[in-house]
């Protein structure tokens, strides 16, 4: 028996179970058995003719597999989306390509052709520096990490870039550090469900002035953290 | 164990620039740090480890190096499906772990110059790498004027220059660790950004290149989406 997991997305597909236990001494095996265990993830794990989709990498252990890959009694069949640079909802054979562009005087979206120019979308946070931004790859949602001088660094996010985009929670340092997050350097999403991590500078104590913080909007479920003992 | 209280920071200050996850494992993380280290954690940040052996900041005294604190990381990057490959840009010299960030191999052999900001990995081969090598700490731009784009094939042991439609001449650009990006498709698409409002990409790895934007304020970070 092997140990299947699951990315959030398709676990939604087997009641909310992302660790499963499946026969199978293969990775083929054990993934055709998963697909007949939980008829739902057809077409998302294993397409119609029994092969892995272009967009889902399979491991074992902390090997890439293929489907004639043994997999050993007990051993963990990780099903992974596509690892891209890109939000993996992109379709490579369509030829286009999408860049968030962070700048001292926002963030702008180019969008064009693939190896031609690209032309300037929607422009937004203008004239604040936008240090970082970045897609989802999970969950499509944007996010941008923006510093203004007289306020603490935020981070943003959106569904459509050209909506609304609604201002995070965060990521702060702990009330009894006394120290102020400077910039947001870089958002990554993590390998948990909901999880994003972002990397920031640390200053010295907060400004008075940044004390009094305007919260703009309550976010759902986007968090930053701050890896203890550092 | 030094901790933030002994630690200073650099131009940048202390920025934790680079989160590299493993992939199907929530666990565990490595980061790097400018003028921190490495560090590594296998249960979800709640506890860290530093990693970084190998690693000679040469910016330092001779004497001062084998006990330094301060270790400059200036990216660093994990191949997606190795996980135990890192490649980092270090303050002098780039560097390869072959064992999740504990220890690091020199691989900046045949690269014009050993600083620099930026590198993009192939998410579909962890021997395949880039790098855009800027002249110094003191002068952060490409070097001679030029502007080029390295590659390596074979994990760093070797290295070529892609210059195919890029500027060889009187483009003193300054590209920063963020802003140089691929987009995970095939052939891999690579897109880089430079402080003077510039963007170039290319669509088949980094041979052709072409500008993809001009006239942008100082870019900060090109992410594909």
């Amino acid at each position: 028996m092997a140990k299947v997991i699951l990315p959030g997305t398709l676990s939604e597909l087997t009641g909310g179970a992302a660790d499963l236990t499946v026969a199978g001494e293969t990775a083929g095996e054990v993934l055709r058995q998963l697909v007949a265990e939980h008829p739902r993830l057809k077409g998302w794990v294993l397409d119609e003719r029994g092969l892995l989709p272009q967009h889902v990498n399979v491991f074992v252990s902390e090997r890439r597999a293929d489907l004639a890959t043994p997999v050993g009694a007990g051993e963990s069949v990780y099903v992974l989306q596509a690892i891209s640079g890109g939000s993996g909802n992109r379709d490579p054979a369509d030829g286009r390509a999408e860049m968030l562009v962070g700048t001292k005087k926002g963030l702008f979206l180019l969008h064009g052709r693939r190896g031609e120019a690209l032309a300037t979308g929607e422009r937004l946070f203008p004239g604040q520096v936008v240090e970082f931004a970045m897609r989802d790859p999970r969950t499509g949602v944007y996010f941008a990490s923006v510093t203004h001088g007289q306020f603490d660094p935020r981070i943003f996010y959106a569904s459509d870039p050209a909506g609304e985009w609604q201002q995070a929670d965060g990521p702060a340092f702990p009330e009894d550090a006394d120290a102020a997050v400077e910039r947001v350097w870089v958002i990554e999403s993590g390998e948990g469900e909901w999880v994003l991590w972002a990397g920031s500078g640390a200053g010295g104590p907060v400004p008075e002035h940044r004390r009094r913080r305007e919260l703009v909007a309550q976010p759902g479920a986007v968090g930053g953290a701050e890896p203890s003992g550092l | 164990m030094p901790s933030r209280p002994d630690c200073e920071g650099g131009l940048g200050g202390l920025a934790l620039h680079s989160i590299c996850t493993w992939p199907g494992d929530p666990e565990r993380l490595a980061v790097g740090i400018s003028a921190a280290w490495v560090w590594i954690s296998e249960d979800g940040g709640d506890s860290w480890r530093r990693g970084g052996k190998g690693l000679v900041p040469r910016y330092l005294p001779e004497e001062a190096r084998e006990d330094a604190l301060m270790l400059c990381v200036r990216n660093m990057r994990r191949a997606p499906l190795e996980p135990r490959t890192l490649y980092m840009q270090f303050h002098g010299s780039v560097y390869r772990s072959d064992d999740g960030g504990e220890t690091w191999i020199d691989i900046s052999g045949g690269l014009p110059v050993d600083f620099g900001f930026p590198i993009a990995i192939d998410p579909h081969d962890p021997d395949r790498a880039w790098v855009i090598p800027l002249t110094a700490d003191v002068d952060r731009v490409t070097h001679e004027g030029k502007v080029r784009v390295y590659a390596t094939a074979d994990r760093g042991e070797s290295w070529r220059a892609l210059t195919a439609g890029l500027p060889q001449s009187d483009n003193y650009l300054t590209v920063l660790r963020q802003a140089f990006h691929q987009d995970g498709q095939q052939p891999l698409g690579l897109y880089f950004g430079a402080r003077s409002g510039k963007v170039f990409g290319s669509a088949d790895g980094g041979e052709i290149w072409v500008t993809a934007a001009r006239g942008l304020p100082s870019v900060f970070s090109v992410r594909a989406s």
